[in-house]
């Protein structure tokens, strides 16, 4: 079967596949930021926001070969570290007693904060990794899992900081659609940057052959805890987005449910190509957001039709083992968007698409 | 190495063995099913840390050194199964060589492999997954993955294991160019001793862990030792093909 929309991933390209994933989310942004209705906007924003925390995950795990269950305690590293520097000033010292002055006292502007906040992410990634990217893995994949939990316990208890397992109220609701995307497209950009990288092709040949990449000279760890460090600070940024743009935080936000979906989102896009992720989110939310209508109760022909309540969670793992089963490597089947082709133009690296990409490699 | 002797629990694969390459050279290294060739390969390139002796490149002693700190140190290998990064192309397999160990920039690295690759006969599937290469190519790519690591000493565990006759004889031609060609020395595991008998200049015989023999070609082909290792193992050899 000829799959012609996609070619295998060519650098070179540089700034073409980016841009087109990125440039159409911007106008979609923009149009419905200041010409949609308010509704279609926020559903956009919650889109985007996955987007930014599906990229992160596949930062990491498309290289590598590791799925991260960790990365939701990333966001909420993230979600918690803004909030410290930007929610409720009147509040803060008596529901946040344990924070340290400078955080009590003042508020900081949003952006600056937000960053702040995805490096702190990426710091506990960097550190946590040092232990964690020393395992292969099934092993690797579980202790990522660990992490998320330890996440869950210490924020969840750590009552003088982070009000425990009270839902925090009062963050400024600054999100909006564009201002979201600006994130998705800086993501994607990295994505892309890291994936192209001598990094990036290291930690891909160790996750194809790991003894064999030791015989070239990787040094496995140190590319892993780099892209792992690279990947949590935007999934710390999508924490904070998603936070910012509810207005409240939980640690319970930050938990199974999420990690299910964003997962479902990379695996039902393919986690090894760029296009997919980008495609596996939208897809998954496009149905989400069906079978929530559904849910709620619509009316054909006169007669109200309404899913039982959890339908969604239901659909999305369908969905999830169907794609499983008849398409494991993604929608996208590992392949990018063939851009040039798109534009009309003769390139030379026809010599470089891969001639049947239909059939892909034996696992 | 110089003495060097690696127990697994309480069996010995390598007992207290000597083995030198040369530079600029092919040197052969034969030995029965179990004799320990692989594992001497093994702890040449860091995978394996001996249990006793020493490693020396040059007079810089690299014994207890990781296979990454081996082969950016110049000894680089070739594994009996392949072992290609099958979801990457042809290409990026040889050029993860040179990034890896010489930290060549991606296209610089490219450029490098597509070199060797043009010398191996493989230019054509250059932009192939690896995967879904035919076995002997994939044999063909592992070596020129191992050559473009820049390195001083190339091991190649049994690079023809499996190929058919005129595969086997392209790919020995090509090996025996490879001193001459990129300036390094190679030690060859071979089973087939038509082709040990007329790509290397010295061969070493291993039998049991221990080394039994070592010499030309005509020297070890008349060895009595050599002759007994073999001939006492004449069953399992057959079995083993």
């Amino acid at each position: 079967m000829k799959n012609n929309r996609f070619v295998s991933s060519i650098p070179g390209d540089t700034w073409l596949l980016p841009s087109a994933l990125a440039i159409p989310l911007g106008v979609v942004a923009v149009g419905v930021q200041y010409f949609g209705p308010p509704t279609i906007a926020v559903t956009v924003t919650e889109i985007y926001i996955r987007l930014v925390a599906a990229l992160a995950i596949y930062m990491f795990s498309s290289n590598t070969g590791i799925i991260s269950y960790g990365h939701v305690a990333f966001m909420g590293i993230g979600a918690y570290a803004s909030a410290w520097q930007t929610c409720c000033v009147m509040m803060k010292p008596i529901t946040m007693h344990g924070l340290p002055a400078f955080l009590k006292t003042a508020n900081f502007p949003v952006v600056p904060s937000a960053i702040a906040a995805g490096v702190l992410a990426a710091v506990v990634a960097l550190v946590a990794s040092l232990v964690i990217m020393r395992l292969n893995s099934i092993a690797a994949a579980i202790a990522t899992f660990a992490l998320l939990f330890i996440f869950q316990s210490v924020y969840g208890h750590w009552d003088s900081v982070t009000m425990g397992v009270s839902t925090m109220i009062g963050l400024p609701q600054y999100v909006t659609p564009v201002h979201v995307w600006i994130w998705v497209a800086i993501a994607i950009l990295v994505a892309f940057i890291l994936q192209n990288s001598s990094i990036g092709l290291m930690l891909r040949a160790s996750r194809d052959e790991h003894t064999a990449a030791r015989a070239c000279g990787a040094r496995i760890l140190k590319y892993r805890v780099i892209a792992f460090t690279i990947s949590a600070f935007f999934a710390g940024i999508a924490g904070v987005m998603l936070g910012h743009r509810i207005g409240t935080i939980s640690v319970a936000t930050f938990h199974l449910d999420l990690t299910f979906l964003l997962l479902a989102m990379v695996v039902v896009g393919g986690l090894r190509s760029l296009s997919g992720v980008v495609l596996g989110v939208i897809i998954v939310s496009v149905i989400m957001e069906v079978l929530r209508l559904f849910q709620g109760g619509v009316s054909i022909g006169g007669q109200i039709v309404s899913l039982p309540a959890g339908s969604v969670q239901i659909g999305i793992a369908l969905v999830m083992i169907l794609v499983l089963r008849f398409r494991p490597d993604g929608i996208a089947k590992g392949l990018e968007f063939d851009v040039k082709r798109w534009l009309g133009r003769s390139s030379d690296e026809v010599a470089l698409r891969r001639s049947d990409s239909g059939s892909s490699a034996a696992e | 190495m110089e003495g060097v002797g690696v127990r697994f629990g309480r069996l010995s694969a390598l007992d207290g063995v000597d083995l030198k390459l040369r530079p600029n050279s092919v040197t052969g290294l034969i030995g029965p099913n179990g004799a320990g060739k692989t594992t001497a390969v093994n702890v040449l390139t860091g995978f394996q840390k001996p249990t006793s002796g020493k490693i020396f490149l040059g007079s810089q002693e690299l014994t207890g050194h990781t296979p990454e700190e081996f082969a950016r140190q110049g000894v680089t290998r070739s594994f009996q199964s392949g072992r290609l990064f099958s979801k990457l192309s042809v290409i990026d397999n040889v050029a993860s060589a040179a990034i890896g160990i010489r930290r060549l920039g991606r296209t610089k690295a490219r450029e490098h492999a597509y070199g060797i690759l043009e010398w191996i006969g493989c230019a054509d599937v250059a932009s192939a997954f690896a995967g879904t290469l035919p076995h002997g190519v994939q044999q063909r790519v592992g070596l020129a993955r191992a050559i473009a690591g820049f390195p001083s000493f190339i091991l190649l565990d049994e690079p023809a294991a499996g190929l058919g006759r005129t595969d086997c004889d392209g790919l020995i031609a090509l090996i025996q160019k490879i001193p001459s060609k990129f300036e390094c020395g190679v030690l060859l595991i071979e089973h087939n001793m038509t082709v040990i008998m007329n790509a290397c200049s010295s061969i070493v015989v291993f039998a049991g862990g221990r080394r039994i023999a070592e010499g030309t070609p005509a020297e070890v082909a008349h060895d009595a030792e050599v002759r007994r290792a073999y001939l006492g193992s004449a069953n399992e050899q057959t079995m083993a093909i």
